[in-house]
């Protein structure tokens, strides 16, 4: 049984070493190559096996192994190098003949010299494992981080099925794993050694401490809503590339442009494309790649210039009302990364099923996920401050959220809606303004990351009905007031805000919300759009961007809208998020695009909470984008719609499975360092107690408890008893360190074995045990050395020694 | 020339009885100096025979001619003084086993007298205290169990007739384990008999030397210093085993233990017999009492179980060693009979 079981190392290990030479060579190469390799290694492995068994000295067999591939090579060159081989097979076949003697022969021979030398120098087995683990990581070692999905023909199929290639490689990778384990186990001379076993939860734990297992099966968010909130977070100043920026102009910003408001775990990552902090350790190559824009100063041109804008063309300027100009931001420069292929298309990033009727007055589906009120110098950052805001929600809903201040609904539509996410979200976003979140059951987690219903209170007044509506909420404070119309110091604002309200009729003028929309409209027909003017190296963009040349993207129009607006003492701030034409809307579903990121410029209006009034450019410079398709709509929302599976809806989606995983390994590991605590402090007690106990015991008692102590005493100082010897030879062994214990041990055995009608206890008594015992402790004091007893006193486990 | 003091069988002897666990000891020890100073250099045999001859057994010693197995026994025989001289038995007999021997020369037979026109049996050399049966292998089938039937019954039959042997009735038989030409294997059966099988080995260089040194006293037991004892000495040491030498439920466990990883061992063909452990009790209680102590312990145990079970197992084909069997079967049973003595 036990032989047939070990037989089988024999195959396992052939198999395993095929399947990694063709891993690695088939990363590599193809075709030709690949057939030879898979054949070196397919016949190296039993003729090295072979070549090991025989009575050949090891040199011997090396020196036939290097000659095997040395005329391995020879006949490639033959067959490639000289004029004989192109000339008997023509020049194609004799490149293929070539290759296939060459990397036939040099895997033959490794792998044929690794078995030998295994069979004759046990050792050489560990390098032979070691080397088939090393060959198969090396063919995917490509596919590193999650990051890059190689190799393709496993990628491809993958992607294809709904899957992602990094779940499948880890599949991969413990599979083969357990055949690497198997292998081990059985290569053991005597009996399948089961301590191997244990290595399997050892080498689960450590990778996934090592590498977040669970991060890696995420895909990427959405690179064009970071850039928004890139930009937004920007600092304003040059930053020199060691990070610590500042010109002098403003030196007061510093903090705040690295910090960004974003939670980000680095200075120097201040913009980075990871919305998720804890997701960082996942992508570094994705959140190197965010950190070096606000460092290096300088946008990826490239990206920029493949990156199209959509709706630029869209806004018909004629109307004045809030036409929105969703501006499609530049995408990251050439991150190669699973939708590499795609890379210059904006993604479908979630799809959202309106369960209402509503159309917005302003054509555009403002989806909120940020406000942006709080002045910090030169521009607007997320607030610090725990009493404005409050109708925002800036958590991802795992139980269901409402919000703080949710606006009267007078004047506002409330819409259900449903949210499939397709990329991760660290916050929801909803159509403004929310009421509240709540998580659903995930329709199709094979396509969806997460899902979650919405209800928002959503402006349904016309702009014209809005007219001589006074702004500001009459129940704020005077600080929060001044909060909100927070403006650069800057004198040009609130003259260019003057200016531009003179030019409204003279009834108008006194009208704050009449004011607003004169400045919104100044913008419309003055601004120019495009995404390639970033304002990026000037201390203040919004500034240069407004007295400028008038030409920037939403973050620019946004910020001078909300300014100019302050200026006249409108409350205002800048929402970002994402922004849908309303001509979008397919029957109910609407396809939120990674290039529909936007930042808007929202003002106060008394009654009818924050609402967006956004700048929509009647100039735009770059070129428009393409319509969405129309049958992805269709079938993303159909998934949407689809009944969960019952088996999956038992789990509660959206779970945040990476936090979970680290919630399970940490309590996992917890379990274990306590268990272990618990296990110490039972093995210290009972030492002292068995220490104590002679002192404590009965007479009758005294016989079983004191040579527990004499073997405690004897086990600390590394002096136990053998298996299956008696204790008089025990007693025999250790006369000379200890000679009083063979009378302990008579002691001990004379009320143990003796009769118990003649109760021999009762002959002995405490004294006999007590001068017993302090002899031995005097006898091990002078016979072992200090450290080793003070060692022995340490150790736990010398209970276990004392038998 | 015991027959100095004919006329008192009955009388006290001097040689005061013996009722206490020392006294028993004291026994033993003054046959094992005497012993010691008769035949040099076989400390462990002696031992080995002396505790035989206490828990009532025999004794089979395997050796090469002419290493002092008849002096032994010659020795054994002349310490044990028979103080109870006029039931005619021998202190000691020895017989040379020959193919051509009859159950008669061995058991005794009946003659007839003309004088009284009447039959009378002639003892045979089995009325003895000690006899030594020398080369046993060496004769038939059917001497072999006569001595057989006295060995276990301590009686013999002649005739149809029955006769008690003495109590203490002990045998020390001897085989060549090399020369086995035409000789009868002694079958499982009847090396069962034997309490212990010795394998004697020959004896040191001193102990040679010094027993040329001494050839003289040696042969003669002249300047012997060690007083012998008596028989009654010796079969009331006997009965004090059983009532005095207490045998923990322990090492009852242990034994059975054994027995029973010996017979599931693949390396043996055939188990201990439950004889075998009937025998091994008394001779595990004698040699507790040889070591002046009142129970027996695990190094008891461990001492005999080979010279006890070595003989009564029959090994498989290639098992190796008997020795090494019998460690290998006890020692999982020793192990946990030295863990039971800290159990409460």
């Amino acid at each position: 049984m036990m032989a047939v079981l070990r037989a089988t190392r024999h195959p396992l290990r052939w198999l395993l070493s095929v399947v990694a030479t063709v891993a690695l060579v088939g990363s590599v190469a193809g075709g030709a190559p690949l057939v030879a390799a898979a054949m070196g290694v397919a016949f190296g492995q039993p003729v090295g096996e072979l070549l090991g068994r025989t009575r050949l000295r090891l040199p011997v067999v090396l020196l036939l192994l290097a000659a095997w591939m040395a005329f391995g090579w020879g006949l490639g060159w033959l067959f490639s190098g000289s004029s004989l081989g192109p000339s008997l097979l023509g020049p194609g076949w004799a490149i293929i003949a070539s290759d296939l003697t060459r990397v036939g022969a040099t895997t033959f021979t490794l792998w044929a010299t690794l078995r030998a030398l295994a069979i004759r120098l046990p050792a050489f087995l560990a390098v032979e494992t070691g080397a088939l683990g090393f060959t198969f990581a090396l063919g995917f070692v490509a596919h590193r981080d999650g990051a890059v999905a190689r190799p393709l023909w496993l990628s491809d199929p993958v992607w294809r099925a709904g899957f992602d290639p990094a779940d499948a490689l880890l599949a991969l990778g413990a599979v083969f794993g357990l055949g690497l384990l198997a292998l081990m186990a059985l290569e053991a001379r005597k009996r399948p050694a089961l301590s191997a076993a244990l290595l399997v939860p050892a080498l689960t734990l450590t990778l996934l401490a090592l590498i977040d297992a669970s991060g890696l099966q995420k895909p990427p968010p959405p690179a064009e809503l970071a850039e928004i909130r890139d930009a937004m977070g920007d600092p304003p100043l040059p930053t020199p590339p060691d990070g610590s920026s500042g010109t002098g102009e403003s030196p007061t910003e510093e903090p705040e442009g690295g910090g960004a408001g974003e939670g980000e775990p680095k200075d120097g990552e201040g913009g980075g494309a990871q919305p998720e902090d804890g997701d960082g350790g996942a992508q570094p190559e994705d959140a190197a790649e965010g950190g070096e824009q606000p460092q290096g100063g300088e946008q990826p041109q490239g990206g920029e210039a493949t990156g199209e804008p959509k709706e630029g063309e869209e806004p018909q300027g004629g109307e004045g009302e809030g036409e929105g100009s969703a501006s499609p931001p530049p995408q990251p420069d050439d991150l190669d990364k699973p939708s590499s292929s795609s890379k210059s298309q904006p993604q479908p990033v979630a799809i959202i099923l309106l369960g209402d009727d509503y159309s917005p007055p302003s054509e555009v589906f403002y989806l909120r996920q940020e406000a942006h009120s709080e002045f910090t110098g030169t521009r607007l950052g997320p607030t610090s401050r725990p009493d404005v805001d409050l109708d925002v929600i800036t958590e991802f809903p795992n139980t269901k959220l409402a919000a703080k201040a949710p606006p009267a609904e007078d004047g506002r539509a409330v819409v259900h809606a449903t949210v499939a996410l397709l990329s991760e979200h660290d916050r929801a976003f909803g159509l403004e303004t929310v009421l509240t979140f709540s998580p659903v059951v995930n329709p199709n987690p094979a396509r969806f990351v997460a899902a979650y219903n919405v209800r928002s209170a959503a402006v349904n007044t016309p702009y014209d009905v809005l007219l001589d509506k006074p702004v500001g909420d009459p129940t704020w404070t005077e600080d929060q007031r001044a909060y909100y119309t927070k403006v650069p110091e800057d004198p040009r604002y609130a003259a260019l805000a003057e200016e531009i309200i003179a030019g409204l009729p003279e009834d108008a003028r006194g009208l704050p919300f009449a004011r607003a929309l004169a400045v919104k409209l100044w913008l419309d027909r003055n601004m120019k759009y495009t995404m390639k003017e970033k304002h990026h190296n000037v201390p203040d963009p919004t500034a240069d961007f407004l007295f400028g040349n008038l030409t920037g993207y939403c973050v620019h129009s946004a910020h001078a809208a909300v300014f100019l607006w302050r200026s006249l003492g409108i409350p205002a701030r800048v929402s970002t998020g994402y922004a849908v034409q309303a001509s979008e809307l397919q029957g109910s579903s609407l396809v939120v695009m990674s290039n529909n990121g936007h930042a808007w410029p929202e003002l106060f209006v008394e009654g009818l909470g924050w609402t967006p009034l956004d700048v929509s450019p009647e100039q735009v410079l770059d070129e428009p984008g393409e319509p969405v398709d129309e049958e992805m709509v269709e079938l993303l929302s159909e998934m949407a719609r689809e009944k969960p599976d019952p088996e999956v809806a038992e789990r509660r989606d959206p779970i945040d499975w990476a936090g979970a995983g680290r919630v399970a390994l940490r309590l996992a590991l917890s379990a274990v360092a306590a268990t272990l605590a618990l296990a110490l402090a039972a093995a210290y007690a009972t030492k002292l107690w068995r220490r104590l106990a002679p002192r404590l015991a009965p007479a009758r008692a005294l016989s079983r408890v004191g040579y527990r102590l004499a073997l405690d005493l004897l086990a600390e100082a590394g002096i136990s008893r053998r298996e299956g010897e008696t204790r008089e030879a025990f007693a025999r062994r250790v006369a000379d360190a200890a000679p009083t214990f063979a009378q302990i041990t008579t002691l001990h055995l004379d009320v143990a074995m003796g009769d118990p009608a003649t109760a021999p206890w009762r002959a002995q008594g405490h004294g006999p045990w007590r001068e017993a015992l302090a002899a031995l402790r005097a006898e091990l004091s002078a016979s072992v050395r200090p450290r080793r007893r003070l060692l022995g006193l340490l150790n736990p486990f010398s209970l276990f020694m004392a038998r | 020339m015991d027959h100095a003091a004919p006329s008192a069988p009955t009388a006290p002897s001097p040689a005061p009885r013996v009722s206490s666990l020392e006294s028993a000891y004291e026994v033993i020890q003054r046959l094992r100096k005497r012993l010691q100073e008769r035949v040099i250099g076989r400390d462990g045999v002696i031992d080995l025979v002396i505790l035989a001859l206490i828990a009532d057994g025999h004794v089979l010693l395997e050796d090469f001619p002419g290493s002092g197995k008849t002096t032994l026994a010659k020795a054994l025989g002349e310490a044990i003084v028979d103080d109870l001289p006029q039931d005619q038995i021998a202190n000691i007999r020895r017989v040379q086993f020959t193919p051509d021997l009859l159950p008669s020369d061995v058991t005794g037979t009946t003659v007839f007298d003309p004088n009284t026109a009447r039959f009378h049996f002639r003892p045979g050399p089995i009325f003895a205290h000690v006899l030594l049966a020398d080369e046993i292998n060496r004769t038939s089938p059917k001497v072999q169990s006569a001595l057989l039937e006295a060995m276990a019954e301590k009686q013999t039959t002649v005739d149809n007739h029955t006769y008690r042997l003495d109590e203490l009735f002990f045998v020390i038989a001897t085989q060549n384990p090399l020369d086995l030409a035409g000789t009868f294997p002694l079958p499982a059966a009847q090396l069962d008999r034997f309490l212990f099988k010795i394998r004697m080995t020959h004896i040191s260089r001193d102990a040679e030397l010094d027993l040329l040194n001494n050839l003289k006293r040696v042969r003669t037991g002249d300047g012997a210093t060690a007083a012998p004892v008596t028989r009654t000495e010796i079969l009331d040491a006997r009965r004090l085993l059983e009532s005095s030498i207490y045998v923990a439920p322990a090492v009852k466990e242990a034994l059975v233990d054994i027995a029973a990883a010996t017979r599931a061992s693949d390396r043996v063909l055939q188990g201990l017999s439950t004889r075998s452990l009937v025998l091994m009790l008394p001779a595990l209680q004698a040699r507790a009492l040889s070591q002046r102590r009142a129970y027996v312990n695990a190094e008891d145990v461990e001492a005999l179980s080979f010279y006890v079970f070595g003989h009564r197992l029959e090994l498989a084909p290639g098992a190796g060693r008997s020795e090494d069997v019998i460690a290998a079967c006890c020692k999982p049973s020793l192990e946990r009979l030295a863990k039971s003595t800290l159990r409460r």
